[in-house]
C-alpha cells in the first residue's frame, strides 16, 4: 500500500528573482508541508549558503535537500549556479538534487539544463501538479550520477533500454 | 577525471525521512493538494496588482527606444527581461493570454538591435495590449477577441521579422 509523504522533514532552496515567482513557490511548498523553505532572490546568496552547510550535508540530516532554482536571473543565472554546484568540491553539495525552473521551454535549453546536470526541469507556467512532479522524481527515483571527463551530473539515460554490448561504465557507491 | 565514466549512487535519505518506501510511488495527502491549488487562486487574484509596476516599466522602455536612438538597444534588452519573466507568469497566476502576448514579444525581440520604425510600432501594440489584458482583468485566453489579437499580432510580426535589419 502506497505510504503518504510527510514533508515536514523537507529542506528545500528556492532561487528565483521574481519576486511574484519566488513568493508564490514559496507558499505552495509551505502548503504542501515541507517543513523549511529558503527563499532567495540572488543566487551568489545561495552559493554562500551552500559554501556555508558544505559539511553538514554529509553528516546526518542534510540542512538542503533540493535546489530549485530559476534559469534566467541577474547577476548570477541558474546554469551558473547549477554549474557551479556540480563542481563544487564537496561531495554533499555537489551530489544535491537540482531543478530548473524556466519560461524556456524549447528544446534545445532542457537540453542544455540537463547537460549542465539538472535533475528535472519545472517548466513555466507552474502548477501544483507539475511541481509535485518534479519533486516526487527526484525523492522516489534518485538516478545515479555520471562522473566522466566530460560530464558530472544525473545519468541522462532515463530508459533503462537493453544494450547488446557490455556497459563500459564504473558502478561504485558513494 | 578519469575518461572511464563512472556510475556513482549518492547516499539519498530523502525517502526514508519523508515516510517512503524504495519501490513504492507514495502519495500525498488530497487536502494538502487542494490548499496548494487554492493558494495559486489567492495571489492569482492580486497578481494584476504586482504586474503593474513591470507594465509600466514596459511602456517607459518602448518609449525609450522609440524617443532615444543611443539608448534603443538597452531599452530592447530591458523589455525583453521583463516579458521573458511575465510570459513565466501570466499563465501560472490564470492569465494565459496575457503569456501568450509576452511569449510573442519576447521571441520578437530576442536578439533584436535595431529595430525599423515598425518594428517599434509592433513592440508599442504589444505592450498596449497586454496591459489591456491586465486592466480589463482578462482571464483564460480571451475568447474570440483574444484570437483575433492574437491572429493580428502574429500576422504582423511574421510580415516584420523577415525585415529585421
Amino acid at each position: 500500500m502506497a505510504s503518504t509523504y510527510n514533508f515536514k522533514a523537507l529542506s528545500i532552496l528556492l532561487i528565483d528573482d521574481a519576486k511574484p515567482m519566488a513568493d508564490l513557490l514559496g507558499s505552495i511548498l509551505k502548503e504542501l508541508g515541507v517543513g523549511k523553505i529558503t527563499v532567495h532572490t540572488d543566487a551568489k546568496r545561495s552559493m554562500e549558503l551552500l559554501d556555508s552547510v558544505a559539511t553538514l550535508q554529509t553528516q546526518g540530516t542534510p540542512a538542503i535537500d533540493i535546489v530549485i532554482s530559476d534559469w534566467r536571473m541577474e547577476p548570477t543565472s541558474g546554469i551558473e549556479l547549477l554549474k557551479w554546484i556540480r563542481n563544487h568540491n564537496s561531495d554533499g553539495i555537489r551530489f544535491m538534487p537540482f531543478i530548473m525552473l524556466t519560461a524556456y521551454s524549447d528544446h534545445a535549453r532542457v537540453m542544455a539544463a540537463r547537460d549542465a546536470g539538472a535533475n528535472e526541469v519545472l517548466a513555466k507556467p507552474v502548477s501544483v501538479h507539475n511541481l509535485v512532479r518534479r519533486l516526487l522524481s527526484v525523492i522516489e527515483n534518485p538516478r545515479p550520477f555520471v562522473a566522466c571527463s566530460t560530464y558530472f551530473g544525473p545519468d541522462r539515460r532515463r530508459k533503462s533500454i537493453p544494450i547488446n554490448f557490455p556497459d563500459r561504465r564504473k558502478t561504485s557507491p558513494h | 577525471m578519469s575518461d572511464k565514466p563512472q556510475l556513482i549512487r549518492p547516499r539519498n535519505t530523502m525517502l526514508e525521512r519523508l515516510g517512503g518506501r524504495p519501490g513504492v510511488p507514495g502519495k500525498i495527502d488530497e487536502a494538502l493538494l487542494k490548499k496548494a491549488e487554492d493558494r495559486i487562486a489567492e495571489v492569482g487574484a492580486s497578481y494584476p496588482d504586482r504586474v503593474k509596476a513591470d507594465l509600466e516599466k514596459l511602456v517607459a522602455l518602448a518609449n525609450q527606444a522609440a524617443t532615444d536612438a543611443d539608448r534603443r538597444a538597452e531599452a530592447i534588452t530591458g523589455i525583453n527581461l521583463i516579458v521573458h519573466e511575465i510570459r513565466g507568469e501570466g499563465a501560472t497566476f490564470g492569465y494565459p493570454l496575457l503569456t501568450k502576448f509576452a511569449s510573442s514579444l519576447f521571441k520578437f525581440t530576442d536578439g533584436l538591435t535595431s529595430p525599423n520604425e515598425r518594428q517599434l510600432a509592433l513592440i508599442k501594440a504589444h505592450v498596449d495590449v497586454m496591459t489591456a489584458v491586465v486592466k480589463g482583468g482578462i482571464k483564460g485566453d480571451g475568447g474570440p477577441l483574444g484570437a483575433q489579437i492574437d491572429q493580428s499580432l502574429a500576422m504582423a510580426i511574421e510580415k516584420y521579422a523577415a525585415h529585421k535589419p
